[in-house]
């Protein structure tokens, strides 16, 4: 299994489930892909976001003792032998010789950046904030350790193998700062979607006010011929409406406005779109041509009713979209076919005990995922049955 | 009852265990004796535990730290020493914290009793429906194994009534009885496509539907446009979504137009629409019209009400296709929102997951409680509950037993504080806490 997202999970929690051994191979530190920072869209009323439903599926594949989990690996090699896969491993090891370490707090003073923390009674490194790791010049808390514990370039090799492959890499999220015209990272208040998220979460609050102003600017990076994709990107209409409907559960005096172009993909979803009726959250059919800073808060450009607009608020969300992570290396090792725009086909895959699953395939939303991973394992099943019987 | 159950814990040491992780729970009042032993899972470690189960003051068996394939030989200990299998619980060494084990020792010493007996179970499956996702459901569940009953909406045309829960359901329809497991409701919207050809030039397309209609869309236009003549969509919303913009794009490439409006008037000069954009009405002198046009299967709504449920029900919980009344999933995409083609996969889905839950034991039924006295009727659980478990029977709120799945949100919500969970249930509990409900 490489990845281990929603799709990822819940392909393994199938195998898992039918007693068939499996690992998951997940390049981040933690399972969960992007579900992990994901928040809850509904705090009386469930209005299926099924983040929830990701996040037990990380529990029950955690639980089992079917699967095992590697995290924080990279791939160095995949190679097919007589029907079976062995895949290369490289993971960083742990920064810090928990044996030899004398918790003397030395590296803590000498780090400049705040990577090395004393946590639980233990030194730990962040290897995002680390100095050295990004490539720049420090090691200053090797040379300080005084028993030399810190080995911060160590790396261990694994090897992983098996009968078949599920591939469920999923798509990386379209970076704002690609699009400087929206002003994210320029101008103050303008947030992306996925910081919304955190604030909901209430992981990172972001000071809204009870009665401000809040504009969300759907189809950034998806359904445009400059930076991103041309493609739609299928999940943003649902998370920024659930999204909208969350803010407006939690704080009733907010004024919020939704830059859309079309709905798309919001057939099944008949309760939101009453909800969003009556909720008098303001629904513009433009697609803003700027964000620009006026006296300190951010203001929307856009054409309306034959007219240039321009219209503060004190924070715009900018709701991004979902590209497939098409350049991974795993990818190109394994040999996946693509069509003519470079997207992955599943043609002739399954004859080689390669399956795919989950939004590498094309964006999609959490609920098909997990039934894209369910359906791979059960192709995995079928497959693994027939070529060793 | 009389004295409480308690239970004999055991700690596997061969897998590393920590005891300092357990130190409260050894303590813990249903907790008669505790001990470590050097390895459990080893026939010494099994004697041991039968020899201490045989002295009959504990009625139930947990082991920490051990593997979880072991539960089987430990329920064999159990019944050996004559302790229910049902009260026996392992604690795998992956998930070795306090709260993992305080939860399993909740289960093990659950008085509540499984609604529907093991040997009681049936396991066939009631797959009504129509459609390729009722298709699509029929094979997985054979590649599943399942013994299905095929059933179209229109063998229940009798009176029909559902009895029985999960495990043991019983259809009658008229003089036939059907006996079943678990039912999976496979129903497609059905898509209708009607022509009107009122003379020479462009087509028109009116959309009346959403992206279910989006295959007999795009045949229709490029019939069109292979013909050489212009297309003009005329819909509300667009049924692209996701990857299928790429077809939209090649439709626009290719000289097909799309209009927003939500009605178009189809008179003898043409078709009127009025342009949201423009602000006034266009006339275009169209050559046929083309109205695709989407509804829900008759039947559906007299099926889902056999079932119990309400006609805008889509699936919901941790399962594909679980319809929140236990037993009973949904498919396809009059029932859930897959309408992009992809209802063929989700029926799948639905079809394995109910497969695994059909085979899985019955765990037993978690149940809220309500404290009439306290109970200011004010119906607030009635509304909430995402399962429809609550309901009002002479002027007092009775939870159903087979409904109720213990999510703790009724706790969590009500007013009066007048409903609890049995304290064993211990996810309802954190979860209470969580949403704030609890004092």
């Amino acid at each position: 299994m490489v990845g281990g997202g929603p799709a990822g999970l819940a392909c393994a929690a199938e195998l898992a489930g039918r007693g068939i051994g499996c690992t998951i191979i997940e390049r981040r530190e933690a399972l969960g892909g992007r579900a992990q920072e994901l928040a809850c869209k509904g705090s009386v009323h469930c209005r299926q976001c099924d983040v929830c439903r990701a996040h037990r599926l990380r529990d029950q594949v955690l639980a089992s003792e079917a699967v095992t989990v590697l995290t924080g690996v990279e791939l160095e090699q995949v190679e097919r032998c007589s029907g079976r896969y062995r895949f290369a491993l490289r993971r960083p090891t742990e920064a810090i010789d928990g044996g030899r370490c004398s918790r003397c707090g030395k590296c803590v003073e000498a780090c400049p950046t705040g990577a090395m923390a004393k946590r639980g009674g233990r030194i730990r490194l962040d290897r995002g904030l680390c100095r050295s790791l990004q490539g720049l010049e420090c090691e200053r808390c090797v040379s300080v350790c005084p028993v030399g514990a810190i080995d911060l370039f160590g790396e261990e090799h694994l090897s992983v193998s098996g009968g078949a492959v599920v591939v469920a890499t999923g798509a990386r999220e379209f970076p704002p700062a690609a699009d400087p015209r929206l002003g994210w990272g320029l101008v103050p208040g303008v947030i992306s979607s996925m910081q919304l998220e955190a604030h909901l979460e209430g992981r990172s609050p972001i000071a809204l006010g009870p009665k401000g102003k809040v504009a969300f600017v759907l189809c950034v990076g998806s359904r445009t011929s400059k930076a991103g994709t041309q493609m739609c990107s299928a999940v943003c209409c649902k998370y920024s409406l659930r999204q909208a409907l969350a803010l407006r559960e939690r704080a009733s005096a907010l004024g919020i406005t939704m830059f859309i172009m079309d709905w798309r993909g919001l057939d099944g979803e008949d309760a939101l779109l009453r909800e969003l009726e009556g909720s008098g959250i303001q629904v513009v059919r433009a697609r803003p041509a700027e964000v620009v800073e006026e006296e300190g808060r951010p203001a929307v450009r856009y054409a309306g009713d034959g007219t240039v607009r321009c219209e503060a608020f004190d924070v715009v969300i900018l709701s991004i979209g979902l590209i497939p992570a098409l350049d991974d290396g795993t990818l190109t090792e394994l040999g996946v076919p693509r069509d003519e725009l470079g997207n992955l086909v599943d043609q002739g895959c399954g004859d080689r005990g390669l399956f795919l699953a989950g939004s590498c395939l094309g964006p999609r939303d959490i609920e098909r995922c997990i039934e894209d991973g369910i359906s791979a394992a059960r192709d995995a099943i079928a497959y693994l049955e027939g070529g060793d019987g | 009852m009389g004295e409480p159950m308690r239970a004999a814990v055991f700690i596997c040491r061969s897998h590393g265990a920590n005891l300092m992780a357990y130190r409260g729970l050894m303590k813990h009042p249903l907790v008669g004796h505790s001990e470590a032993l050097p390895s459990c899972c080893s026939q010494a470690g099994r004697d041991q535990i039968r020899l201490h189960l045989l002295g009959g003051k504990e009625q139930a068996l947990l082991v920490l730290g051990c593997r979880a394939s072991e539960l089987g030989r430990y329920q064999e200990v159990a019944a050996s020493a004559g302790v229910s299998p049902d009260r026996v619980a392992v604690v795998p060494y992956q998930q070795r914290t306090a709260s993992a084990a305080e939860l399993a020792l909740a289960r093990a010493l659950d008085g509540r009793e499984p609604v529907i007996p093991r040997e009681a179970r049936d396991e066939r499956l009631l797959l009504l429906g129509e459609g390729h996702s009722f298709e699509a459901a029929a094979e997985q569940a054979a590649k599943e194994g399942l013994v299905t009953i095929a059933l179209s909406p229109d063998g229940l045309d009798a009176p029909v009534h559902l009895l029985g829960g999960p495990g043991a359901f019983t259809l009658e329809a008229g003089e036939i009885i059907y006996r079943f497991g678990a039912a999976l409701l496979a129903f497609d919207l059905q898509v209708e496509v009607t022509r009107e050809t009122l003379g020479e030039g462009p087509s028109v397309v009116l959309l009346v539907g959403g992206e279910e209609c989006r295959p007999a869309l795009v045949r229709a236009v490029e019939g069109t446009l292979a013909e050489g003549r212009k297309a003009y969509i005329v819909s509300q919303e667009s049924p692209f979504s996701g990857s299928s913009e790429g077809v939209y794009r090649a439709l626009q490439a290719r000289g097909a137009t799309f209009l927003r409006a939500a009605e178009a008037e189809v008179s003898a000069e043409g078709v009127r629409v009025h342009d949201e954009h423009l602000g006034e009405a266009v006339l275009i002198e169209a050559g046929e019209v083309v109205t695709i046009a989407s509804h829900r299967p008759m039947a559906l709504d007299r099926v889902l009400g056999v079932f119990g449920l309400p006609p805008s029900r889509r699936p919901l919980g941790p399962a594909p296709g679980d319809s929140g009344v236990p037993g009973v999933f949904l498919c396809g995409s009059a029932l859930s929102g897959h309408r992009d083609g992809s209802e063929t996969q989700a029926a799948r889905a639905a079809a394995v997951s109910l497969a695994r839950e059909l085979r899985s034991p019955v765990p037993r039924t978690p149940k809220a409680r309500v404290d009439r006295e306290r109970c200011s009727k004010c119906l607030t659980c009635l509304r909430l509950c995402p399962y429809g478990a609550p309901s009002l029977e002479h002027g007092e709120v009775v939870v159903s037993v087979e409904r109720c799945q213990g999510c703790g949100l009724c706790v969590a919500m009500c007013p009066a504080m007048a409903i609890e969970m049995p304290p064993s249930d211990l996810r309802a509990e954190v979860r209470a806490t969580r949403m704030g409900g609890m004092g």
